[in-house]
C-alpha cells in the first residue's frame, strides 16, 4: 500500500540537553531560553528556538544549526553552574518531517504511541518509541516530525520506505 | 501487552520500558546480619501468585525508574507508582 | 503389563484395536505411602520410575492436581542437547541426552527419538567467542560443538536467506551440535507413567496438594491434598513452576521465580529443515516436526508470570526476529500459540536437593528442563534412597547458595 505523505531527513540541527533543577537552569540560561514549559511532554517556543520539556529535569532546547556557536556562547555548556549540566548534542539526532493527508496513517505503524489530536496536543513532544527505536516526537505543520539517533538514520530510512512502499 | 503509568509521561506501551527486576528486600548492613540472612538478601525474592512489586525503566521515553504492583497471574496492574 | 511390539500390534489389529489394556492402573488412594512425589510432569514420573526400578523403592504415590503429563511438559518444544558451559552441567546434561537416547528400549515405548543435530545462527562476535569457549569446556566431556562457516551454515540450511552483508546483524557463523535431538513428549510422560505403575507405583491426578505438613520435630509428615491427608516420611516436590507456592507452606524461602516461556507452531508444510536451529543473537528458534510443523520458540517474557498464555508483543519480536533470517517464512501461517510458566533460580541452574526440613525434596529451576528428565528422575531417586546427592547432581543443591558458589549458567536458554 503507498501513502499521501512527503518524508524527508532534514540536515544538523543546534540541540542543547539541559538538567538540572528548573530554577537552577532559568538561573544559569533564562535569558537565552523560551519560557519554562508548564506540562511534562510539551514545548515552548522563541523565535527560533524550541524547548522540549522531555523528562524530569530535563529539556532539550533546538535551534538552527546556524545559531549554535552563538547559543554555545551564552549557553557556556563547558563552563556551567556545578550543580546543573548543558551538552551540545547536535551531531547526535536526525530528524525526519512525515506530512501530508495520511501522515498519521504512517506514524501508527511505526510508533505504539496515541498520536490522534486529542491525546497528543498541537504543542506535545516526547520519547517514545519509532519502529522499536528511542525516538522524539512533536507534531509540526501538516503531520509529524520525529528524531533518532544519527546511527539509525539508515535504518529508519529504510522502514520508512518499507513501510510507503 | 502491558500500559504502565509512568509519572513523567502517563500510560505508555510496554515496549518503552525495560524491564528492571522484582523488588526485593532492602540491602541490610553486611556486618549486622547473619550468613544466612545475607545469602536470603542476595538470593531470594518474592515470588508470589498474585500482586509482585516490580521496577520498569522509561528508557525509550522520559528516562524516569518506576515500581508497580503487578498481578502474576492476570498482568493487572494493581497499583501504579506515586504520582502517576 | 503388555508389551508393545509388533504381535501384540498384529493381535490387537485382529480384534479391531478393542483389548488394549490401559497403560497404568487408577487405584485406591491409601492414607500413607513411603514416598510421596507430588506432580506428574517429566520430572515426578522419572523419579518414580527409576526409584521402583534402580533402588527398590515400590511404594511411591505420584500425587497430580491435573492429568498426567498436561503440565510444561505438554508445552515445550522438546528440544534435547548438551552444549552447557558449565564444567558442572556439561556431564549431567550428556548423561540424560545417551538416557533419552536408549529411552525407548528401556521403557517399551516408542520415543520416537530423532537425532538430528543442532545448529546456532550466530550474529555477533561476543557470542560466537562464548560458543568457542563452551566448545572447549564440552569437548572435556564428550560433548559435540564444532565451528562452521557461514557458506556451510547456508549449505546446510537453505531456507536461511537472511542475514546477508547488508542486515543489521549479518551471520558471520555457526555451531554445530551433533547430539541435539527430539523426541516425542507424550511419550516420555506415558511411558514414564507406564513403566512406574507396571512397578507398584501408584499415579493418582486429579489429587492437588494444597499444603506440605510438618510434624512437631518439624520434619515432613505428609501432605494435605484435595482428597484428604496423604502421610510420608519423605516428599519430592517436581512442579515446576509452582515450587514456591507449595514450599512456602512448609516455611521454606527458596531463589526461585516464575517466569512465561512461550511457543508457537505453523500449518504443516514439505521438509524445509532437518535441523534444529537456533539462533541466539536474534533470540529465537525453530525445528520442524514430522508432521511438518514449524515449532516455534522465543525469548522469556522478563517479568514473573504464572500465566499459560503469550504477550503479544513476545509474539511479535519473536516473528520479527525470524523473518529478517527467514524471510520465505513470512507466508507460513501460524496454527496455535501458548505459553507455560517455569521457574528458575538465581543462577539459572537447576536445584535438586534436600532442604532445611528433614524429608522434603525439591527437584525446581527446570527452566529448560525437558531435556533433563531422565538425568534429573534418576539422580533425585537417588538422593531420595540413600540421602546422598548423586555425584552429577551434587553440584545443584541449595548448598551452593548457602556459600555463595552459583553455578551461573549462560546455556540454560537456547533463544539468547
Ligand atoms: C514454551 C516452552 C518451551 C520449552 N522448550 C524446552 C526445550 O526445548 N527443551 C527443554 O529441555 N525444555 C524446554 N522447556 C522446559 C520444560 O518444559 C520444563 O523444564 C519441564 O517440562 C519441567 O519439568 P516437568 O516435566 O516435571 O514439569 P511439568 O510437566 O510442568 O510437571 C509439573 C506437574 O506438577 C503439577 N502440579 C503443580 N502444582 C501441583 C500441586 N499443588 N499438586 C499436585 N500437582 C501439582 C502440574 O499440574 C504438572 O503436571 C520448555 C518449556 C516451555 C513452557
Ligand atoms: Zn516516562
Amino acid at each position: 500500500m503507498s501513502y499521501d505523505v512527503q518524508i524527508k531527513r532534514h540536515g544538523l540541527h543546534a540541540l542543547f540537553d539541559l538538567k538540572g533543577a528548573a530554577a537552577d537552569v532559568w538561573d544559569w540560561a533564562g535569558g537565552t531560553l523560551p519560557a519554562q514549559p508548564e506540562r511534562p511532554n510539551s514545548r515552548t517556543v522563541k523565535g527560533e528556538l524550541d524547548l522540549f520539556y522531555i523528562g524530569r529535569n530535563h529539556w532539550i532546547l533546538r535551534a538552527p544549526i546556524e545559531q549554535e556557536e552563538a547559543l554555545a556562547a551564552a549557553l557556556k555548556p563547558v563552563d556551567c553552574r556545578p550543580d546543573i549540566s548543558i551538552v551540545l548534542v547536535s551531531d547526535t539526532l536526525t530528524f525526519f518531517t512525515v506530512i501530508g493527508p495520511q501522515a498519521a496513517d504512517v506514524m501508527a505503524v511505526a510508533s505504539p504511541l496515541d498520536l490522534h489530536p486529542r491525546q497528543f496536543a498541537e504543542d506535545a513532544v516526547t520519547y517514545t518509541e519509532i519502529f522499536g527505536l528511542k525516538a522524539l516526537v512533536q507534531c509540526c505543520g501538516g503531520g509529524f516530525e520525529f528524531a533518532v539517533e544519527q546511527s539509525f538514520g539508515n535504518l529508519v530510512v529504510d522502514y520508512l520506505a518499507r513501510t510507503t512502499a | 501487552m502491558l500500559k504502565i503509568p509512568c509519572p513523567f509521561c502517563g500510560g505508555r506501551n510496554e515496549s518503552e520500558f525495560i524491564f528492571g527486576g522484582p523488588v526485593g528486600a532492602n540491602r541490610p548492613d553486611p556486618n549486622a546480619v547473619s550468613d544466612a540472612e545475607w545469602v536470603e538478601y542476595l538470593t531470594i525474592v518474592p515470588n508470589p501468585l498474585g500482586p509482585v512489586q516490580e521496577k520498569w525503566w522509561h528508557a525509550r521515553g522520559c528516562g524516569e525508574w518506576l515500581t508497580i504492583w503487578r498481578d502474576t497471574r492476570t498482568h493487572d496492574i494493581v497499583e501504579g507508582p506515586d504520582g502517576a | 503389563m503388555q508389551n508393545y511390539n509388533i504381535f501384540s500390534l498384529a493381535r490387537n489389529a485382529l480384534t479391531g484395536h478393542k483389548n488394549w489394556q490401559r497403560a497404568w492402573r487408577s487405584p485406591p488412594l491409601k492414607p500413607a505411602y513411603d514416598v510421596v512425589v507430588i506432580g506428574a510432569g517429566g520430572h515426578g514420573l522419572a523419579t518414580a520410575y527409576y526409584l521402583a526400578k534402580e533402588y527398590g523403592v515400590t511404594n511411591v504415590a505420584v500425587l497430580e492436581r491435573g492429568w498426567l503429563g498436561g503440565g510444561n511438559i505438554a508445552r515445550n518444544t522438546i528440544t534435547i542437547r548438551s552444549n552447557y558451559m558449565r564444567d558442572e552441567s556439561i556431564p549431567f546434561y550428556v548423561k540424560s541426552v545417551a538416557m533419552y537416547e536408549a529411552l525407548t528400549k528401556e521403557l517399551n515405548f516408542n520415543m520416537m527419538h530423532s537425532k538430528r543435530t543442532m545448529v546456532d545462527v550466530v550474529q555477533t562476535y561476543p557470542k560466537m567467542r562464548e560458543l568457542r569457549r563452551r566448545q572447549l569446556t564440552m569437548d572435556i566431556y564428550g560433548s559435540t560443538y564444532e565451528q562452521i562457516s557461514e557458506a556451510e551454515l547456508r549449505r546446510r540450511i537453505p531456507a536461511l536467506t537472511g542475514g546477508g552483508p547488508n542486515a543489521r546483524l549479518p551471520v558471520i557463523g555457526g555451531m554445530v551440535h551433533t547430539d541435539a535431538g527430539v523426541n516425542r513428549h507424550d511419550a516420555v510422560a506415558w511411558g514414564y507413567a507406564r513403566g512406574a505403575d507396571e512397578l507398584g507405583v501408584e499415579i493418582h491426578q486429579q489429587t492437588a496438594v494444597e499444603s506440605l505438613l510438618r510434624g512437631a520435630d518439624g520434619a515432613i509428615e505428609g501432605v494435605q491434598t484435595s482428597r484428604g491427608v496423604v502421610r510420608a516420611k519423605k516428599v519430592a516436590v517436581a512442579v515446576s513452576g509452582h515450587t514456591t507456592t507449595l514450599t512456602e507452606t512448609a516455611g521454606l524461602k527458596l531463589p526461585l521465580r516464575t517466569m512465561n516461556l512461550t511457543a508457537f507452531v505453523s500449518e504443516p508444510v514439505k521438509p524445509l529443515v532437518d535441523v534444529i536451529v537456533n539462533c541466539p543473537d536474534s533470540g529465537f528458534y525453530f525445528s520442524q516436526s514430522d508432521k511438518g510443523e514449524m515449532v516455534i520458540g522465543g525469548a522469556p517474557d522478563m517479568g514473573q508470570s504464572f500465566r499459560r498464555d503469550i504477550k503479544q508483543h513476545v509474539f511479535e519480536d519473536t516473528v520479527t526476529a525470524m523473518l529478517s533470517l527467514f524471510p520465505s517464512f513470512k507466508k507460513l501461517k501460524l496454527m496455535r500459540q501458548w505459553g507455560g510458566h517455569l521457574d528458575i533460580a538465581h543462577d539459572a541452574s537447576p536445584i535438586m536437593s534436600k532442604t532445611d526440613v528433614e524429608g522434603l525434596f525439591v527437584t525446581a529451576g527446570w527452566w529448560g528442563g525437558y531435556k533433563a528428565i531422565p538425568a534429573g528422575g534418576l539422580t533425585l531417586a537417588h538422593l531420595i534412597t540413600t540421602g546422598q546427592p548423586h555425584k552429577l547432581m551434587a553440584p545443584f543443591t541449595l548448598d551452593r547458595f548457602r556459600h555463595l558458589d552459583f553455578v551461573m549458567e549462560a546455556g540454560t536458554t537456547t533463544a539468547r
